[in-house]
């Protein structure tokens, strides 16, 4: 796709109708490509190796607002409950008759059902947890503490500083080569 | 519309052997408790008679329709399904049209359905609510609701799972009457519940069930007089049932009229 | 010296036509046990949401009168504060889990780590309060894969590390099996013989007359029993209000019209009803 609508380039390889694909938009692309899978790679490595509770807790630590990792790892926890939530009412309401194997347009009809005991349950629930976690102190003002000490060893802070030299020789190499 | 099941056998994906040889039949207008205690199979059993769950062996008759060869929505028609939580299924704007959903569901006519809704409502006492919102209504009246929108479906067979779970006093008596109301129908009921006083006091055949198999089948006064294998499934004979025994009782008793009955009969 | 002092509270949710709690007075010594009972919508978890503070603060609505525990009144303090004061447990323990910590042990120092205990006390009260109710050996499972009589049991625990000096319980074995409702009455009871304030509402009355002290009957927001469970939970009103009340008491009610009960008092518990028709019978005599 990057391919095709990049304007730029002048050998043209093939057409595809009005669109030219040329070696530079190939290139582009293929550029844009690696860019999207570092950043997805990275990500997933992150989350493989770093249990949810101590990237929160560490993160918190740094100042990450409290409610804002609340919501992002209960999330973690929840979503799949909701899933299995979600299943139940799909039984439900097949056992009111409603047919989940139908055409389209009755299947856009039949969505409701579906998903108005989600959304109208969820928010029942989120009252309820909002409540429990109040009372255990969640809005408090008091400095917060961690269970988990996530240590932070010469080791892990040498990696640190090498990792932001090997980017700053990268950038200087980049400005200086073009 | 008899029930026939033989040889049931059912495992769960995750390798849960839930039924291990299930065979029973209940005839039309019988009322069954289902008892015993949580993972006993009691609530995949029940699944497997409007066809949630398909057997791995053996077969489930609904009249003359085996579960297998019909859909969820078809079966729907002859066996209503009460589900624990009224929050999984209410989503109408009013009342009225969460119970009209079933019925329409099944092809009833329009004045068919208008029929069925406001017998419904009137037996749950929901009528004067017809028009609110269910989710501005209590839990007590959202439950009232759930069992609404299935009795107007007018099914041969209704099947309540713990219906009486977080209910007061006043809402269990009305459930009781509600299923007094459908067994005067001749309708099969069959319920699966903890409160083994609401069970004696309205179901005549109890079974009890443990780690997938029956363990005791029958009339209610046998079944619960049997303290010792319910007491395998975790299940507590109802209040009078054990005052009478204590009292030294020749007969078992579950209700309160029984209970006095076998108390005269002591002096 | 009254533990927990409610003057003339009267309670009103926003956009409701009648309060939900009216011209209650109420007063609860240090480590009684008080269960209330009534009917859906007599007020029973409004009152125990205005012990806990969560009415008005968290609903906002409208409170007059003083809810005041251990000398301090709720409507001066913020909710945060008022939490460590009064603990509240209710009916759904799959709600009360907070789905930030991946282990029971984690779970429990949630409340702990918002409130800045340091580490090592945390894990102190943590331990502690996990040997009181039961379930250390719960301390590294998922609570997501627990039984609903192990998290209700769980969510107990969560609420007695805080150390609160007043325990509210909003139905919590109302969505439990048989086996779930002992244990959680268990832990209940041993909280309340080690001296806690319990204020426990409940439908179910044969545990009530076990294990507490007292029994408030709640009816349309107002009180209209209190007393011993003796007193209340034989009382004609129940049955009258529509409250739920033994199938003993019923029993002893009606056989007593025929002679069959001659005691005074009306049974609540199977004990009391044995010991009550035997002696019916013990004495040998014959009536119409």
């Amino acid at each position: 796709m990057q391919a095709l609508f990049q304007p730029v380039g002048e050998t043209i390889i093939f057409k595809f109708w009005f669109l030219d694909v040329t070696q530079e938009s190939l290139l582009f692309a293929f550029r844009v490509a690696m860019r999207i899978t570092v950043m997805i790679s990275a990500f997933t490595l992150l989350l493989m190796t770093t249990h949810p509770s101590e990237l929160m807790s560490d993160l918190t630590r740094r100042g990450l607002p409290g409610q804002f990792a609340y919501v992002v790892i209960s999330s973690l926890q929840i979503l799949p409950q909701m899933q299995a939530k979600a299943q139940t009412i799909i039984s439900a309401q097949r056992s009111r008759g409603l047919d989940t194997q139908s055409s389209f347009l009755r299947r856009v009809g039949g969505i409701l059902p579906l998903v108005g005991p989600l959304v109208f349950g969820s928010l029942v629930e989120v009252e309820e947890r909002a409540i429990a976690i109040e009372a255990r102190g969640f809005t408090s003002n008091r400095p917060k503490t961690f269970l988990r000490e996530i240590q932070d060893t010469p080791f892990d802070r040498a990696i640190r500083w090498i990792l932001l030299a090997l980017v700053i020789v990268t950038l200087i190499l980049k400005l200086w080569l073009s | 519309m008899n029930i026939e099941i033989k040889d049931l056998h059912f495992t769960y994906p995750t390798g849960l052997e839930a039924l291990r040889g299930i065979s029973l039949t209940i005839e039309t207008g019988e009322q069954v408790a289902i008892v015993g205690q949580n993972g006993a199979g009691k609530t995949t059993l029940v699944k497997h008679l409007n066809g949630l769950l398909q057997p791995a062996h053996g077969h489930v008759l609904i009249g003359d329709w085996d579960t297998g060869k019909h859909s969820v929505a078809k079966l729907a028609s002859r066996v209503g399904y009460v589900f624990q939580n009224p929050d999984e299924q209410l989503f109408s704007k009013n009342v009225g049209a969460e119970v009209a959903f079933g019925p329409r569901n099944l092809g009833f006519s329009a004045e068919q359905v208008q029929a069925l809704v406001k017998d419904a409502l009137a037996l749950t006492e929901l009528t004067d609510k017809t028009e609110t919102n269910p989710y501005d209504l209590s839990a007590t009246w959202r439950k009232m609701v759930a069992l609404a929108s299935i009795i107007s479906m007018d099914t041969p067979i209704v099947l309540f799972d713990e219906p009486t779970t977080g209910q007061d006093a006043v809402n269990v008596a009305r459930i009781a009457n509600v299923i007094a109301e459908l067994r005067a129908r001749g309708k099969t009921v069959i319920t699966i519940t903890h409160d083994i006083d609401f069970c004696a006091e309205n179901f005549e055949r109890v079974i009890a069930m443990s780690q997938g198999i029956i363990l005791l089948d029958g009339k209610a006064n046998d079944v619960l007089g049997q303290e010792e294998t319910l007491a395998t499934t975790y299940v507590d004979p109802p209040q009078l049932t054990r005052l009478g025994k204590r009292l030294g009782f020749r007969n078992t008793v579950r209700n309160q009229e029984e209970f006095l009955n076998n108390l005269q009969g002591l002096g | 010296m009254a533990i927990v002092n409610l003057q003339n509270v009267t309670y009103q949710y926003p956009l409701t036509d009648v309060p939900a709690l009216q011209s209650i007075n109420l007063q609860v010594e240090e480590g009684e046990f008080v269960a209330v009972i009534g009917p859906n919508g007599a007020g029973k978890s409004t009152l125990c949401y205005t012990l806990a503070g969560f009415a008005p603060h968290f609903f906002k609505g409208e409170l007059t009168g003083t809810v005041e525990v251990a000398g301090n009144e709720s409507q001066n303090s913020t909710l945060s504060e008022w939490v460590l004061n009064v603990g509240l447990a209710f009916q759904n323990p799959f709600n009360q889990i907070s789905g930030a910590k991946y282990t029971v042990f984690e779970e429990l120092a949630f409340g702990l780590e918002n409130i800045g205990i340091p580490r090592q006390e945390m894990k102190t009260r943590v331990q502690d309060a996990m040997k009181l109710t039961g379930i250390s050996d719960l301390a590294d499972r998922s609570p997501y894969s627990l039984s609903g009589g192990q998290q209700q049991r769980v969510a107990l625990t969560s609420i007695l590390v805080m150390q609160p000096k007043v325990l509210v319980l909003d139905e919590p074995t109302s969505q439990m099996d048989p086996i779930g409702t002992r244990e959680v009455f268990g832990v209940i009871h041993g909280m309340a013989e080690r001296g806690m304030t319990v204020i426990l509402a409940e439908h179910k009355v044969e545990w009530i007359a076990q294990f507490a002290d007292r029994v408030i009957a709640l009816k349309d927001g107002k009180i209209l029993l209190d007393g011993t469970p003796a007193e209340v939970l034989t009382s004609p009103l129940l049955h009258e209000n529509g409250f739920g009340i033994s199938r003993y008491t019923s029993a002893a009610r009606q056989a007593r019209e025929t002679g069959l009960w001659r005691k005074q008092e009306l049974p609540v518990t199977l004990e009391q009803a044995v010991e009550g028709f035997s002696s019916t019978f013990a004495k040998g005599e014959e009536q119409g």
